[in-house]
């Protein structure tokens, strides 16, 4: 009985098998070689992009094409009809199509993503609510760290199609502050005291200059808008610091600060 | 303690210079706006500083002060040394990013003219170990205001705004020991007028000279610009020039100068 195994597995075994396999083992080993080179030029060359480029998903990419590739010659070596692989390959891709519907179309946004590049690892994004700082940007999600320190996976899916504000993507912000103001109060005795706060506060930018003027009437006082520039990475020394400074100017020119105030006029007579 | 070295009985005393800070003692120096206190602990140095505090603007030395009790207005650094030594050194050096001038009213340069700007920035002042030879850090004379330079809010770099406005003719007035002037010629080899509203000098290949008056300088600078360029070629002089008669350099740059460097030195109004 082991003795017919034998004889089966030698006959097997010819010359010309042992030559086809060798060389499959050899199309695979420098495959293997040739992949993982390709794979790191690649990243490498991507690299001098900038920060925040796919790198990773690059390698791995370029890497498993090329074995991919690498591999099929070997089969073919071994007498494999790829033909048949591929047929065999095509069925089963529309089967796991229909299953993986959801992960393929992340990945096809993630590459849509990759390409289009709106956003960079690091970068601070508000998507569908939640304000984060970029972590990752993988094949099937984008990963943000929220402000209070929580972790939030985003499909690719989602953040393709959504609304995406960049908070980060320009070297510079504008910070947006309305002043209420009473009906009393001059805006033009009040705008050189706004000015003045945007001058002491920390971060902010001389130019583009400060922007002050009446924005609306409001029932209790009229609305000042008041914007200042800062670098995007003052941006919260800057939230703290105008503000206060606003509050500190004002308060130093004796400003009274408005309040939901109603006035009744009592006429004689008109009583119900 | 070592008198920092004077370099005219006229001049106002130079504040640059080598000290020794006994251990546990202090020492206050007042550079115009800047109130400086720097003391020795065990294994300590500690540097203390604010530009709004009542001290600031006593002008001088003092040895032998606490330090004041009000930290939360002021700034403190603290670094931890192994050894002994009780020496510094202190010196002026040039702010760490370009400055920017923007004169009151835009000064036209009428073409094939050449003019010279007298354009002031407020000083650094640089603590130096001297044994080892360790920078401990450089702190501004007056509270840095940051201003934008680019044509656009998407690209530029931030720089520090000058609160002067650029002079024709240097005026009389007492020497300021925490101000640094540059002699900026322009000279406009167009057949254009050049308008210059904003002027934007890379103040960080600058060295600091004394001269005999008390005044702060750096080499003077040469900006040619040529027909049909928008960028002005930069020339750094070897020394501040005549208006500032004999000076001795006391500070050295922080960059090294690449010669003839070209640089977008004439900058109109930032309009949003």
């Amino acid at each position: 009985m082991l003795a017919d195994a034998l004889g089966i597995v030698t006959a097997w075994f010819t010359a010309e098998r042992i030559a086809d396999l060798s060389r499959a083992l050899v199309i695979l080993v420098l495959g293997y070689g040739i992949a993982r080179l390709a794979g790191r030029g690649l990243a490498r060359f991507v690299q001098r992009g900038g920060e925040g480029r796919p790198v990773q998903l690059v390698q791995r990419l370029t890497t498993g094409i090329v074995f991919g590739l690498a591999a099929a010659w070997a089969l073919a070596e071994l007498g494999f009809q790829l033909g048949v692989l591929l047929g065999a390959a095509g069925v089963m891709s529309v089967a796991i199509g229909f299953a993986a519907q959801s992960s393929l179309s992340n990945l096809i946004s993630g590459f849509f993503l990759f390409g289009e590049q709106p956003f960079r690892v690091g970068d601070v994004l508000e998507v569908e609510g939640v304000v984060g700082e970029v972590l990752a940007i993988d094949l099937f999600s984008t990963k943000l760290r929220t402000f209070t320190n929580h972790y939030v996976r985003i499909p690719n899916e989602s953040m393709f199609k959504t609304k995406l504000v960049n908070y980060t993507r320009f070297p510079i912000r504008r910070l947006d502050l309305s002043v209420l103001l009473t009906y009393e109060e001059s805006f033009e005795r009040v705008r050189p005291w706004l000015l003045t706060a945007a001058d002491r506060a920390e971060g902010c930018l001389m130019e583009p200059e400060p922007l002050c003027f009446v924005k609306s009437f409001e029932p209790h006082g009229l609305v000042i808008q008041f914007s200042v520039w800062c670098r995007k990475e003052d941006w919260l020394t800057l939230s703290a610091s105008v503000p206060r400074e606003v509050q500190r100017v004002l308060e130093e020119h004796g400003l009274k600060r408005p309040y939901p105030h109603y006035y009744l006029h009592m006429e004689p007579g008109a009583a119900a | 303690m070592e008198e920092p070295a004077t370099d005219s009985a006229a001049a106002p005393a130079a504040w640059w210079g080598s000290l020794d800070v006994a251990q546990g003692k202090a020492v206050h120096y007042g550079i115009g706006p800047l109130a400086l206190w720097i003391a020795r602990r065990p294994n300590e140095w500690r540097v203390v500083y604010g530009h709004e505090h009542p001290l600031a603007g006593s002008p001088g030395l003092t040895a032998n002060v606490e330090l004041p009790q009000d930290f939360e207005k002021l700034r403190a650094a603290r670094f931890g040394v192994g050894h002994a030594h009780t020496a510094l050194q202190i010196s002026p050096v040039m702010p760490d990013k370009p400055v920017i001038t923007r004169p009151r009213s835009a000064i036209t340069i009428p073409a094939v003219e050449s003019v010279t700007l007298f354009v002031g920035c407020p000083v650094w002042v640089r603590l130096v170990e001297p044994e080892p030879g360790r920078l401990l850090m450089d702190v501004p004379s007056s509270r840095p205001v940051l201003t934008w330079w680019g044509e656009n809010t998407l690209d530029g770099e931030a720089c520090y705004a000058s609160r002067t406005f650029g002079k024709l003719r240097l005026d009389k007035s007492e020497p300021d020991p925490h101000r640094v002037i540059t002699a900026v010629q322009v000279d406009n080899q167009s057949d254009a007028p050049l308008v210059i509203e904003r002027l934007h000098l890379p103040v960080r290949s600058l060295s600091v000279f004394a001269a005999a008056d008390g005044r702060l300088w750096t080499e003077a600078v040469r900006l040619i610009r040529k027909e049909g360029q928008a960028f002005a070629e930069l020339r750094v002089e070897s020394d501040p020039g005549t208006a500032a008669g004999k000076a001795k350099r006391v500070g050295e740059p922080r960059h090294t100068h690449h010669a003839n460097e070209l640089v977008r030195a004439f900058g109109k109004l930032f309009r949003m």
